[in-house]
């Protein structure tokens, strides 16, 4: 089941881009995607020959030229993007980031700094509510 | 001198701004008096240098983060291996025929493949923990953006403030010795080793 899944890391810094692949890669997901910002994540997604769709977004919030609310945002008013399942993954933990994060459609909602244990569980969690 | 009441309706708003004038005037004039013209020429001065500074220790973070990516990429598939390798050969001994002679020696081996492979498994977990304590680059380095953002902004309020405050033509640069700028900042006097050591030996070190 793991193997029918492409994920998408959308980060500013190269440095948890490279921390929530290895951990993806470590729960068996092996292929992996990555973007700095929401517009380049947004460009990969519309991408139409990608030879196996992104089917599985994990995103920043605070990010330049597109935060990852914003991308939330596009996919959720995109027809063929709106099914994405999409976990954030964020340094921002106010109640009013929570909220509208949900409010925009995520799926999920870990905050950084955060364990291996934890992403799995949220990943497991999305996976097992939109039966994928 | 303050102690009339100033009227705070629509029509009081040009006495608020008339005494507000008046109050800058007067802390305009005792900041020259003061000599502070040249304490904020000297802050404006040193404020590049602190972005600087403090961009260096995010680069420098940053590149130890990745160095111990690096390695933990590196290594971690190597631990891999040798625990997939060692579950394999000791499934061959335990289902291979043993003379006496030798059964000791094997079963020995049997306990240190499975060693092995609780070892491998223990380091495995190690260099996942080892990654995970970098993701502290990401919180100090988005923080450093930060600060950088506000010092600039501060910087370019102190600088209109004193281009406003200052007589023409008495505006000059301050240079500062970057002496103080702190181990391995830019702009420091940094000497490599190999220089380090050669001094030391013409010193009679």
């Amino acid at each position: 089941m793991s193997t029918n899944f492409h994920f998408l890391v959308v980060d500013d810094f190269s440095t948890m881009r490279r921390i929530v692949i290895n951990l993806l890669k470590e729960l068996g997901y092996h292929k992996v995607s990555e973007a700095e910002d929401g517009e380049k994540a947004l460009k990969l997604l519309q991408t139409p020959d990608l030879a196996t769709p992104i089917n599985f977004v994990v995103s920043d919030w605070n990010m330049p030229v597109m935060d990852g609310l914003t991308l939330l945002q596009n996919i959720r008013q995109s027809d063929n993007l709106k099914h994405l399942p999409v976990l954030m993954v964020t340094a921002e933990a106010k109640k009013e980031n929570i909220i509208a994060a949900a409010q925009a459609g995520a799926d999920g909602y870990i905050v950084k700094p955060f364990t291996a244990a934890t992403l799995k569980e949220k990943l497991d969690k999305i996976i097992e509510k939109k039966g994928l | 001198m303050m102690s009339e009441p100033i009227d705070a309706g629509p029509d009081g708003k040009e006495a608020v701004y008339s005494r507000l004038g008046t109050i800058v005037r007067s802390l305009h004039e005792a900041l020259r008096e003061l000599g502070a013209e040249q304490v904020l020429a000297e802050a404006v001065s040193e404020f590049p240098s602190a972005r600087e500074r403090l961009l260096h220790i995010g680069r420098l973070t940053e590149k130890a983060a990745n160095t111990v990516l690096n390695k933990v990429e590196e290594t971690g598939p190597i631990q891999e291996r040798l625990a997939a390798e060692a579950a394999r050969l000791g499934g061959e001994w335990s289902g291979a025929t043993v003379p006496d002679e030798l059964r000791p020696l094997a079963e020995k081996t049997a306990t240190f493949l499975s060693g092995v492979q609780d070892g491998c498994n223990a380091t495995r977990a190690g260099l996942s923990d080892m990654m995970m304590a970098q993701d502290f680059q990401d919180l100090t380095g988005q923080l450093i953006k930060k600060v950088v953002v506000v010092l600039e902004h501060t910087e370019k309020d102190l600088l209109k403030l004193l281009i406003e405050a200052a007589p023409p033509g008495t505006i000059s640069e301050v240079k500062k010795e970057e002496v103080m700028a702190g181990p391995g900042a830019p702009g420091s006097v940094a000497l490599d080793q190999g220089s380090v050591d050669d001094l030391l030996a013409d010193l009679g070190f």
